[in-house]
């Protein structure tokens, strides 16, 4: 699966000079991104976003981290299926019923209704935005 | 306590696999192609109700009949396939701590016991559920689950299962025990785990057609004798008692040290001349090298392989030969130097090759060299080389570094055709699945 993000580590001692620090004892393990991000690696996936709906919580080009094990509750960002298209939007129920409702204010809400074929792919967990 | 088998089995796992980033195909019918192209191997469910699919008849034969159907065709993506087997048998692992790989979509669970823990929330079937339903939420790929007390029955349950509505079939359920029979009488024994055509065959003969009449038939020494110890084993499998237990796997199966190494693959064009064959097979060897040295073993026994295409009203021409090294190795460049030179006695001009192939056998551990008198090993210049080749190649996803036999010029010829390849969405970043936001 995904191991290809990098592990940083984490320095105790900055130089060694012929006496342990007595830091080293208290060394803790790197830190990794994977391990951070990605609480459950076999239900997690990756996926690009392409579009300005979700802007400004999700902008062009940056990289989801999407866990299908979650369960949509409202509030949530969501990857879904609605007629047999991908979407992400922030999830709501309204008198019972699924909206989704994106970010950008452009955009209009959608009322999932009794004859829309609506599935729910998994809960968008990070938002990875490239600055530099 | 008696035991209890459960095997979990993905429905039409590499089209279930396509289907996954391609909301759009939920529901279309999907089929997957073969290495090369050559034939269908995987068909969801929409696409097996075309006759023409069913008969996995070859593809050309069947392109426009696809097409017609509005079938979606995909070539095999194995990048794709294996990170999801990944996945899938992670979290299988988590239902019971013995598990058997049994393929890249099936493995068995042993529960006997599992659910007796004071803590009775479940009976088997729907612990059943509970896998099934898990899988296909976290996963996102359909499976089938069939539960029993031996594999065999397991096996057979699993069948079932892939036919009715629920996708679980228990057999150890009491309360449907009477049920169990008439469930056996509707197994083909040809069906049957382990029994192959040719078994099937000779117990027919003994009026032997269905999974009960073969667990009723009373005189096992016939069986015996007919089908031998593992057919003996097989009927009494089917009649609850174990013989076949977990073999357990690791958790990463390709670090499993396999005894022998094969790459081979079929070309894209027909290829004449022995130049061609010597940079195919030199490539073939580059990969078989690759997996043998990432498994920390050496070969001493060298096979190449040619043959032309049997569907093809032409000469036909298969052959092929050997070497021994003195001293095992997993130096790329001596294997490629000694196959070159057994090209050279088999070669033929004048034929129209379909496929050559390379295996490496006699494989022993890196640590137990044995050297020889005769001819150096592997010294520790080369195999720094060898080292240092693999390294930049795992690096770049792709082999920049290579043995000149290998050849410069575009390679695409013997490379697998695969025109209709999805992209590796969970194994590269360059390709992850996009997501309109509109």
């Amino acid at each position: 699966m995904q191991s290809t993000l990098k592990v940083i580590p984490l320095f105790s001692s900055t130089i060694s000079c012929g006496f342990p620090s007595p830091a080293d004892d208290y060394v803790e393990k790197d830190l990794s991104l994977d391990e951070h991000l990605i609480k459950y690696p076999e239900s997690t996936f990756f996926v690009r976003a392409q579009g300005d709906s979700m802007s400004p919580a999700i902008l062009d080009g940056d990289l989801l981290i999407v866990d299908r094990s979650l369960t949509a509750t409202s509030g949530k960002i969501i990857l879904g299926i609605l007629d047999g298209e991908f979407v992400a939007k922030y999830f709501f129920y309204r008198d019972g019923r699924p909206i989704l409702k994106a970010a950008n204010t452009k955009y209009k809400e959608i009322l999932i209704k009794e004859e829309n074929n609506f599935q729910v792919w998994g809960v968008v967990t990070y938002i990875i935005h490239k600055v530099y | 306590m008696p035991k209890i088998f459960a095997l979990i089995d993905a429905n039409s796992f590499y089209a279930s696999c396509e289907k996954l980033f391609r909301p759009d195909l939920q529901k279309k019918p999907v089929v997957v192609l073969s290495n090369n192209d050559g034939c269908i191997v995987s068909a969801c469910k929409l696409a097996k109700q075309i006759p023409q699919v069913k008969n996995f008849l070859p593809y050309y034969q069947i392109r426009d009949c696809l097409k017609e159907n509005g079938v979606e065709v995909f070539s095999s993506n194995y990048a794709l396939y294996a990170d999801i087997s990944k996945r899938l048998m992670n979290s299988l692992a988590k239902f019971s701590p013995e598990m058997e790989i049994y393929s890249i979509d099936e493995a068995f669970l042993d529960l006997s016991g599992i659910l007796s823990n004071g803590s009775f929330e479940y009976d088997y079937f729907e612990y059943g559920i509970k896998i099934k339903n898990t899988i296909e939420k976290n996963i996102g790929i359909p499976v089938s689950v069939g539960i029993a007390t031996t594999k065999v029955l397991a096996k057979a349950a699993n069948r079932l299962a892939k036919k009715n509505t629920v996708g679980v079939m228990d057999f150890t359920n009491n309360e449907c025990r009477c049920d169990v029979d008439q469930m056996l009488t509707k197994i083909d024994v040809s069906d049957l785990w382990g029994i192959g055509h040719r078994q099937s065959q000779k117990l027919r003969e003994l009026a032997i057609h269905n999974a009960r009449d073969f667990r009723d038939y009373q005189n096992i020494n016939l069986i015996q004798k007919k089908l031998t110890k593992v057919g003996r084993q097989i009927q009494d499998e089917l009649r609850g008692n174990v013989c076949f237990t977990l073999e357990k796997s690791p958790a990463d199966s390709s670090f499993v040290p396999r005894k022998s190494i094969t790459s081979s693959r079929t070309f894209g064009r027909p290829v004449f001349s022995k130049d061609e064959l010597n940079v195919a097979i030199a490539n073939y060897i580059s990969t078989a090298a690759e997996k043998l040295r990432k498994q920390k073993s050496l070969c001493r026994y060298l096979t190449i392989y040619v043959r032309t295409n049997p569907f093809k009203g032409i000469e036909q021409y298969y052959n092929f030969n050997s070497t021994s090294f003195l001293s095992a190795t997993n130096d790329t460049r001596k294997m490629i130097f000694a196959a070159s030179k057994l090209l050279d006695k088999i070669y033929r001009s004048g034929i129209e090759y379909k496929k050559c192939g390379v295996i490496l056998s006699d494989i022993s551990s890196e640590n137990t060299l044995q050297l020889s008198l005769f001819e150096e090993g592997d010294t520790i210049k080369d195999r720094l080389l060898m080292k240092n080749m693999d390294k930049i190649n795992t690096r770049n996803g792709e082999r920049i570094l290579k043995v000149a036999a290998c050849g410069t010029t575009d390679l695409c010829t013997w490379k697998m055709q695969q025109q209709l390849k999805s992209p590796a969405y969970t194994t590269r970043f360059s390709e992850l699945p996009i997501i309109k936001l509109c």
